[in-house]
């Protein structure tokens, strides 16, 4: 048995995507956890350059309440 | 000169002559700093991630400007943090000019961006699936090859199995 990974892709890339909006953030959802944790890079086969962008969108997200930083006080 | 978008959060409970009152006292605030303002527009009432002086929703609204100095950027910045009316705000530069906003040029765009995404990831997701039966019916012929072999196999052994117990009882 031989078990094949699924092929890893950067999203932006085979979107055409050069640039993160921090209030898109049905597209920024994708790239987190349930928990409101960024997931990293080698689950997600985002470039490197792709990366820092989406960190800092999710981030400036974050500031200006659009996403989450912990889904655990949002549940209580 | 740069571009700078600005997004704040308004309180909910303000109705609208209330909301737009703030919005003009901040639209004054900008021009009296010397800041062009390109957009300034309701972005809408939305739930926030986390309650914010014990607000669960906000009213957020973008500011799209132009600024030549940071000092007055600062200033601007100052201004909105001391407003009572305002919870949160966050300015951010741009790279590019922001296109003037209309109501019709919104409409498109929100269409244009659910078109474009949705189907690429169901042709993925489709891909994927298809790519993974056909591993996996390969796989089962595979087994299903080799059990046969070896039944077969197994079949012979228990006939020599049985033709060496046939001769031992006739050497008998």
């Amino acid at each position: 048995m031989a078990f094949q990974s699924r092929r890893k892709y950067c999203y932006f890339k085979e979107n055409a995507i050069t640039e993160v909006d921090y209030k898109d953030i049905k597209l920024l959802k994708r790239f987190v956890t349930d928990q409101g944790k960024i997931m990293p890079r080698r689950v997600t086969g985002t470039s490197a350059k792709m990366h820092r962008k989406l960190v800092r969108a999710i981030k400036r997200a974050r500031n200006i309440a659009l996403m989450p930083y912990t889904n655990v006080s949002t549940e209580s | 000169m740069r571009y700078y978008e600005s997004l704040y959060i308004i309180n909910p409970n303000y109705e609208d002559n209330r909301l737009d009152e703030t919005m003009k006292m901040v639209s004054e605030k900008c021009s009296d700093y010397g800041l062009k303002i390109i957009n300034h527009r309701i972005w809408g009432k939305k739930r926030l991630a986390y309650s914010i002086q014990k607000h669960k929703y906000g009213s957020f609204i973008l500011l799209h400007f132009e600024c030549k100095s940071i000092e007055k950027l600062k200033e601007f910045d100052r201004f909105m943090i001391l407003q009572n009316d305002i919870l949160r705000n966050q300015t951010v530069v741009l790279s590019k000019k922001p296109q003037i906003h209309t109501e019709d040029e919104r409409k498109l765009d929100d269409s244009s961006t659910k078109n474009n995404d949705l189907p690429k990831e169901e042709v993925n997701n489709k891909n994927a699936l298809i790519e993974k039966e056909a591993k996996e019916e390969t796989e089962e012929e595979t087994k299903e090859e080799a059990e046969e072999e070896n039944e077969e196999e197994t079949k012979e052994e228990a006939k020599e199995e049985t033709k060496q117990e046939s001769a031992k009882e006739e050497e008998k």
